[in-house]
Order: C-alpha cells, then sequence, then structure tokens
C-alpha cells in the first residue's frame, strides 16, 4: 500500500478530469454518474489512504524509527538548477552537492498519514452529502470538477515531500478555493467573495514565497527532511523570547503565508464571506481541510518555528486573538453560515495557539476533531438550508427539531463537542491545547502563556454560548418562518457592515426563484421545512459518530488510559533544547518546576517515560479540565436563560441594549472590514492613482510623443513620395506614351506591310554589299 | 538565300561566260538559269506584295520556291562540272525542299480554308486583327 500513495492524489485529479471535460457534452449531466465518479474517486483515494497509514503506523513506521516514507516509484526530478553555488556563493555548497533538484515525490509519514485520513474521509463524506444537496444544479458537473481538482491540489499538499510541492498544493487550493466560493457566479456577492478570498490569499502566499526563498537560500534545499536535518547538524541554535533572527524571520515568512490561508488576523477577513459558495464548499474547504494547511504548514515545519522564541509567541498570540475576536463577532450573526464561519475562524485560532505554546500535536488533534465536527456542523446547515429553501437568516428558523429530527440529532453532536464537553471530540482536543497554554515555559514567558490561557480560556465559553444560540435558534422553540411581521423585519434590515447589503439582495433573488418551486416560500402561503434525502443524512451520521467517538484516540493519560494519538505524532515533533535565555527566565518564574514537567508530559510526551512519570500528573490539569467542561456548561446555561427560557429575542435585546456599543461593533464585524477598506484599500487607491498620473502623463506622453515625431517625419517622406518619386514614374510613362505615337503607327495589320519591311530589310543589305564591292573595285 | 553568296555567283558567272570551264559546259551557260531565276524570284516577291487573294499569295510563294530549287539545280551541276565536292548536295536539297514546301501548302490551304469559314474571305488586307 505504501508504494500506492501517488495513487491517492492521482484519483480526484482523474475525477476532475473525466468530469470536467465530459460532464457537460457527454455525461449530459447526469447527476448519478457524476456522483458516482466524484465520489468514487475519493472513497478510492481514502481506502487506499487508510491502508497506507495503517501499513506506516504498524509497520513501516515502527521499524524505520518513524522516518517519513517516500515513493520512490512514482517520482522524478522536477525542477534542476546546478548553478545555486554559482548564484547564491559557498554558503550554500556546505549543504549542497549537487545543485538545485526538487523532486516530484509523494511522502508519508505521521503527520501527512493523519491530514490525508482527514482530508479523503471527510472530503469523501462530503462529496456524498453534495450529490444530494446540488441536486438539479445546471453546473453540478463543473461543481463536481471543481471539488475534485481541490482534493488533488490538497493532497498534493500534505503529501509533498518538499516546499516547493507544498506550494504547488498551497496555490492550487486557493485557485479551487477561488473557483467554488464564486460557483455561483451570476451572483454578485459570490464574484466579490471568491475575488476578495484570492486577493487576500494572495498577501500571505507572498510571505511563504519569500519565506520558500529563505529556506532555500540557507539551507540549500527544500526537501523537508533535508532541511530538518541540516538544522540540527548545523547548530541552528533557538534564538530565545525577545531576539529576531534568521530563523524568526523564516518563521515569521511561514507564519504570514499561515494567517492567510487559516484565516488568522489579520487576514481573516476572506472567510466569512468565503461563505457565498454552496455550502458543502463551506464544510470542505472553509472548515474542514483547506483552512486548516496553515496549521499543517506550521507544524510541518515545526523546527524552525520552535527555533524562535519570539515566533512561537507571535503565532500563540495571534491565535488567542483570533479565536477571541472571531467568537465575539459570532454572537451577533443572524445568518446561519456567517456564526459557523466565525466559528471556524475561532477554532483554528485556538489551533495555532496549541502550536505556538508547543503542543503541536495537540494543534494537529483539534484539526481532526474541528474537522469532524465543524464538516459535520455546516452540512447540517446545508442540511436545514436544503429544508428552508435557501433560507440562511435564523431568526426565521425555529423548532426545527420537529421536521428534520435526524439533523437535529447529528447537529447536537457537534454541538456538543464544540463546546468542549466530555467525553465528546472537541474536550480532547480543546483541553489539551488550553493547557499546555497554562503551563509552557519552554519558548517565552510563563507568564504570558496564562494569559494567552485566560483568553482561550474566555472563548471557549463565548464558543459555547454563541453555538447555543444557534442551537436555540435553529432547532429549538417556536417556529418562525410564517410570521409576516418578523419576516418583513428580517428583509428590511440591512446588516449596516459587511457590505450586507448585496448578500440581501443577492439572498432576495433566490427567494424569488424558491416562490417559483411548487411549495416554496410564497407570500401569504404557509411554508414548512422537510427533511432532507438519505444522501445527504448519512454523511451526516458518520459525522456525527466521528464528533462523539472521534477524540477518544487522543484520551489524555490523566484520565487514566493514554490514548495512542499523541504516540503517533510525536516523531513529526522536532525536540529542540529550550534556549539558554528562556531557560534563566525560567528558573525565575514561581511555577516553574511544575509547568516544565507539565510541558514533558501532556506536550511532547518525550523520550520514552515510562509508567513511573505518568502516575505524576499534575493535580492542576484536573482543575483546568474542571474549570473549562464547567465554564463551557455554565455559558450554555446562560444560552439557555436568555434564548429559551425568555423567548428567542425579548431578553437578547434587552442585554443588547444594555451593552449597545459592544453590540454594536460586534453586529458591524469590529469595523476590521472597513478599516480594511477605508486605510489600506484607500491608500493603495491613492497609491495606484499617482502611478496611473505618472503612466498617464509621463509614460504614454512618451508614447504619444513618438507617435507625433512618427506622423511629421510620415508627413514629409509622404511629400517626398508624392512629388518626386511619382514625379520620376508618371514622367517614364508621359515617355512611353508619346514615343507610342509613331511607333505604334507601323502596326497596321497588314501582313503585306509586314512583308515588305522583311523584303526591304533583306534587300538594303545586300544591296549595300553589292554596291561597295562595285564602287570599291 | 545568302545575299553574300548570291553575290560571289553573279562574279563567278561573269568569269564563267568568258573562262575555261565555258568549253565543259554542256548545254546553257549557269547566267542563263541565274537569269530565270531571278526573273522567277521577282514575280514571285511582287505577287506576294501586291495581291491581295492569300491563294494568289500562296502561289507566288511556290514561285519564290521554284526560284531557289531553279538557281539549286544550277550551282549542283556546275559544281559538278567544276570538280567540287559532293556533286548531289544541291539536288536533293531541291528535293527537300519540294516536299516541304508541298506539306506546307497543303497546311496553308487548311489555313486558308478554316479562316474563310470564319471570316468569309481570303482577302489579306481584310483580315487585320493584329492591328494595334
Amino acid at each position: 500500500m505504501l508504494q500506492l500513495i501517488w495513487l491517492i492524489p492521482i484519483l480526484p485529479l482523474v475525477g476532475a478530469a473525466i468530469n470536467g471535460l465530459l460532464g457537460k457534452r457527454v455525461f449530459k449531466n447526469n447527476e448519478k454518474l457524476i456522483g458516482v465518479i466524484a465520489a468514487g474517486a475519493v472513497g478510492l483515494s481514502f481506502i487506499i489512504a487508510l491502508g497506507a497509514w495503517l501499513q506506516y503506523t504498524f509497520n513501516y513506521g515502527p521499524s524505520h524509527g518513524h522516518a517519513p516514507f517516500v515513493n520512490e516509484l512514482v517520482s522524478y526530478t522536477w525542477i534542476t538548477g546546478g548553478a545555486s553555488v554559482t548564484t547564491l556563493g559557498h554558503d550554500i555548497g556546505r549543504y549542497l552537492q549537487d545543485g538545485l533538484t526538487i523532486k516530484w515525490a509523494y511522502q508519508i509519514d505521521p503527520l501527512s498519514g493523519v491530514m490525508i485520513l482527514i482530508v479523503t474521509g471527510v472530503g469523501f463524506l462530503i462529496h456524498v452529502f453534495a450529490i444530494g444537496y446540488m441536486h438539479g444544479e445546471t453546473g453540478f458537473y463543473r461543481f463536481f470538477a471543481y471539488l475534485n481538482l481541490f482534493m488533488f491540489m490538497m493532497l498534493v499538499l500534505v503529501l509533498g515531500s518538499n516546499f516547493m510541492m507544498m506550494f504547488v498544493g498551497w496555490e492550487g487550493v486557493g485557485l479551487c478555493s477561488y473557483l467554488l466560493i464564486g460557483y455561483y457566479f451570476d451572483k454578485q456577492e459570490a464574484g466579490d467573495a471568491s475575488k476578495k478570498a484570492f486577493v487576500v490569499n494572495r498577501i500571505g502566499d507572498f510571505g511563504f514565497m519569500l519565506a520558500i526563498l529563505a529556506i532555500f537560500s540557507t539551507f540549500g534545499t527544500l526537501d523537508f527532511s533535508e532541511v530538518g536535518k541540516a538544522i540540527s547538524t548545523h547548530g541552528y541554535a533557538v534564538e530565545a523570547f525577545g531576539t529576531f533572527g534568521l530563523m524568526s524571520w523564516i518563521a515569521l515568512g511561514l507564519f504570514i503565508g499561515a494567517t492567510g490561508k487559516s484565516a488568522q488576523i489579520p487576514l481573516y477577513i476572506w472567510l466569512p464571506d468565503a461563505m457565498a459558495g454552496p455550502t458543502p464548499v463551506s464544510a470542505l474547504i472553509h472548515a474542514a481541510t483547506m483552512v486548516t494547511a496553515g496549521v499543517y504548514m506550521v507544524t510541518r515545519t515545526n523546527f524552525i518555528f520552535q527555533r524562535s522564541g519570539t515566533m512561537m509567541f507571535v503565532v500563540a498570540l495571534v491565535g488567542a486573538l483570533t479565536a477571541l475576536v472571531a467568537a465575539t463577532i459570532a454572537f451577533t450573526q443572524t445568518d446561519i453560515k456567517k456564526v459557523l464561519a466565525y466559528s471556524t475562524v475561532s477554532q483554528l485560532g485556538y489551533m495555532f495557539l496549541g502550536c505556538g505554546v508547543g503542543a503541536f500535536v495537540f494543534g494537529i488533534f483539534h484539526v481532526m476533531t474541528h474537522a469532524f465536527f465543524k464538516a459535520l456542523m455546516f452540512l447540517g446547515s446545508g442540511s436545514v438550508i436544503h429544508g428552508m429553501h435557501h433560507e440562511q437568516d435564523m431568526r426565521l428558523y425555529g423548532g426545527l427539531k420537529k421536521w428534520m429530527p435526524v439533523t437535529y440529532i447529528t447537529f447536537m453532536a457537534g454541538w456538543i463537542a464544540i463546546c468542549g464537553i466530555f467525553p465528546f471530540a472537541g474536550f480532547f482536543s480543546k483541553d489539551p491545547i488550553l493547557g499546555n497554554a497554562f503551563s509552557t515555559a519552554q519558548y517565552f514567558p510563563n507568564g504570558y502563556g496564562k494569559i494567552l490561557w485566560a483568553i482561550g480560556f474566555i472563548t471557549a465559553g463565548f464558543t459555547a454560548f454563541y453555538m447555543t444560540r444557534l442551537m436555540a435558534l435553529t432547532f429549538w422553540g417556536e417556529y418562525r418562518y410564517n410570521d409576516r411581521a418578523l419576516q418583513l423585519e428580517v428583509r428590511s434590515e440591512h446588516v449596516p457592515a459587511d457590505q450586507g447589503h448585496d448578500h440581501d439582495k443577492a439572498h432576495g433573488d433566490a427567494e424569488e426563484e424558491a416562490t417559483a418551486h411548487e411549495h416554496g416560500p410564497g407570500h401569504g402561503g404557509q411554508f414548512f421545512p422537510h427533511e432532507s434525502p438519505k444522501v445527504m443524512l448519512v454523511p451526516l451520521m458518520v459525522l456525527a459518530v466521528l464528533s462523539v467517538v472521534g477524540g477518544w484516540v487522543g484520551w489524555p493519560a490523566a484520565l487514566g488510559w493514554q490514548g495512542p494519538f499523541t504516540r503517533w505524532l510525536e516523531p513529526v515533533i522536532a525536540k529542540v533544547a529550550p534556549a539558554e535565555h528562556a531557560q534563566g527566565e525560567h528558573a525565575q518564574l514561581p511555577l516553574d518546576k511544575e509547568g516544565h514537567v507539565v510541558i514533558r508530559k501532556v506536550a511532547l510526551q518525550e523520550e520514552s517515560t515510562g509508567a513511573p512519570e505518568k502516575e505524576k500528573t499534575d493535580p492542576i490539569e484536573y482543575v483546568l479540565m474542571i474549570a473549562s467542561v464547567g465554564w463551557a456548561a455554565l455559558c450554555m446555561f446562560i444560552a439557555y436563560l436568555v434564548y429559551i427560557k425568555n423567548g428567542p429575542f425579548a431578553m437578547a435585546d434587552k442585554i443588547a441594549n444594555s451593552i449597545r456599543p459592544l453590540y454594536i461593533g460586534s453586529k458591524n464585524l469590529w469595523y476590521w472590514n472597513d478599516l480594511w477598506d477605508n486605510k489600506f484599500i484607500e491608500l493603495m487607491k491613492r497609491f495606484d492613482n499617482l502611478l496611473w498620473g505618472a503612466d498617464s502623463q509621463g509614460v504614454d506622453g512618451g508614447v504619444n510623443g513618438t507617435a507625433w515625431l512618427t506622423r511629421s517625419s510620415s508627413a514629409v517622406s509622404g511629400w517626398i513620395d508624392k512629388y518626386v518619386v511619382d514625379l520620376v514614374v508618371n514622367l517614364v510613362g508621359w515617355f512611353v506614351r508619346i514615343g507610342s505615337v509613331f511607333f505604334r503607327a507601323a502596326q497596321t495589320g497588314f501582313t503585306q506591310n509586314y512583308m515588305l519591311a522583311i523584303i526591304i530589310g533583306i534587300f538594303i543589305p545586300i544591296a549595300f554589299i553589292v554596291l561597295t564591292r562595285w564602287f570599291s573595285q | 538565300m545568302n545575299p553574300l553568296l548570291f553575290a560571289l555567283f553573279i562574279q563567278a558567272s561573269e568569269t564563267t561566260a568568258q573562262g575555261p570551264l565555258s568549253r565543259l559546259q554542256n548545254g546553257p551557260p549557269l547566267s542563263t538559269f541565274m537569269t530565270l531565276s531571278f526573273l522567277l524570284f521577282i514575280l514571285g516577291v511582287a505577287g506576294v506584295l501586291t495581291r491581295r487573294n492569300i491563294i494568289i499569295i500562296f502561289m507566288s510563294i511556290e514561285l519564290i520556291l521554284n526560284a531557289v530549287n531553279l538557281n539549286m539545280i544550277a550551282f549542283s551541276r556546275y559544281y559538278q562540272l567544276a570538280g567540287g565536292g559532293n556533286i548531289y548536295t544541291g539536288q536533293i536539297f531541291t528535293i527537300f525542299i519540294i516536299v516541304v514546301a508541298a506539306a506546307e501548302a497543303a497546311i496553308g490551304l487548311g489555313i486558308v480554308i478554316a479562316m474563310y469559314r470564319n471570316r468569309e474571305t481570303v482577302k489579306i488586307d481584310e483580315i487585320d486583327l493584329l492591328k494595334w
């Protein structure tokens, strides 16, 4: 199976090619055929991925010291170049024997093994769901071709053995994201959102590209394992917190790339807008897989990040702040997908917080559990939107559990999981992240870690609150769609910021279309939702089960049994000794010893620590666990009081009025979009105008001047041509015409005239000869 | 006919009339043939230049050819008597000319008939399409 890993990305590519090229003309948009091809390709990939992962984890990995397995069967030299030493100097030559060589080779190691399982597994379920969700679309084949192409790119991203392949995948998923967000290209909103996503991603990609160049010029290679080896054998020291050296610069570039792709502050603004795409796309790309590429990349390059205390703190801080800010925005959103989008941004923040505090394993673990429960909830929301005929405003839902029982039950699993309630998946990944944040002291002073923990802890409560609000507004309470007054109120309200007017307009159009259907929400008529077809419900059920049990592989040792997940991923995480400076500070911190012990146990599981150390579980761990579960439960209860006990809106409005500024700020996304628009983009526009002026005055002036010169000189040469050259030609013509007056008379047309000429021609020479002889004698 | 040769023969005929060759002559002298030939030639040329009927022009051309033939025969004989080279050259040449003239007459008459069918005339001054 290991030798077959090249098939994992290729199969979806083949599916994309078949559906993209033949879908319209040959298959006539036949939904069954196209759906089977698309989902089948991903399903086959999943089977191969599962086989390869099993073989690696239980056979190849342990016997080869957990070294990555690089597929030699289907790999080739993709980019060659021998001039690196010449162009980059002999510093490169130290590491580089035979110049730049980049191979196109797929590699599997614990990290990419987990990632391909997530991508193909969740991807397969979402493909199946999409067959039901996209039923009746004219662009059905196009959708699945894009979706399969996305799978290919994402798998190249996680299976590539070097930074260049990762970059190809990185750009490829960006492209597919653009295509799929803009799937409804006839809607202004979708087109704008896709452009925004692409442009914002480009900003991040710029940083990533610079980082790749820096890595190459530092280490002379782009292969992950080669760079990893070079960085430890050539003794790049750990840059302590507060210093900013080469490693920090590289890490900064990589992290800018990650903020773009994974929607972190300041580049998160594209993700909520990306909800303009079809819901399966939101589930697959903007929740489960693509947006976690940044976390994957940071974990993949952990040997660089771990060598920079400053950047570790930046990563953790950005992650924590993103989690908090996104959660506060999610409080007030009324569009069900927007709430989930901000929730995704918030959860991604958690992942980065985990990476930043050194718990890379739990960052990836959270990627996995989040993929389960967030894909579940996005698909659940897709099921709701499908059942409600594309109504997305939660205020018009309510009481849906009566009509959509399966969706309701499965959604509830995702809700409890994201709230972090034991023993659902979210608990097992979120809690160790917070625990590590609380006790970290390896990269930056423990006091900062405590602050990060506090932010993360508060956010966990916020998450529980707004997710409960979503549940309450959607599934519980009274069914409100047929309330005409409320509907008018909702329709007339335009979300002030967030370019909401475009959204609502497009939304209204969808409404009109739905009305045309037989039982759409007509004006005046009563409308009731319906449960989705089986093809959509089965993926929901599978994901619901995973949201419950998926976290158990990472069961914490503190609760009696050690899950295998940390052991699997541990070999990927480089063991970097803390910087001298950090250790010095470490000694001064009050909680140093305990903190240190906890890291060793929870985060890194360094060395093969035996049972005795496991028994010494820090009591603070239990305290943290109980505290976070209790806090989440408390927030859920508050949300219950606000949205269930006291009606869906009455008490919420009262609270909103009492903290009016905060409410308005959250509703308007903290004016972050406006900041981008008014400050950065306006500035850029002004700069562009300046350039435009230079262009129109300077460059165009030059061009026009040249044109004028050409015109004048051509006028002169035209005059010469007309009056001199033509004159000569005409003179020749006149001469011939005048001359011909005499000569053409010879051509009489009488044969005898010609005869006479011949005879005269004969007789004149003869006469001449005869006469000259005559007289000379 | 090469005018240079023609002039030489005029000279030669004058010398033969009084020279040693005259006693070997068996019949009239060369100048007699040449005079007849000349007259025939002039007649032919005059016919070609003056007549308007193509058939008659043809006949005049035949006259010119026959003038030449007569010359050939006469010179052939003259050379033979003078002990010159190949004595039959002139006579064979003449036969060739007669054959070619016959062929030419046949083709020419064909052309004339074709022309008559098209233009209903054989007057040469009415056939002047090549005029400028």
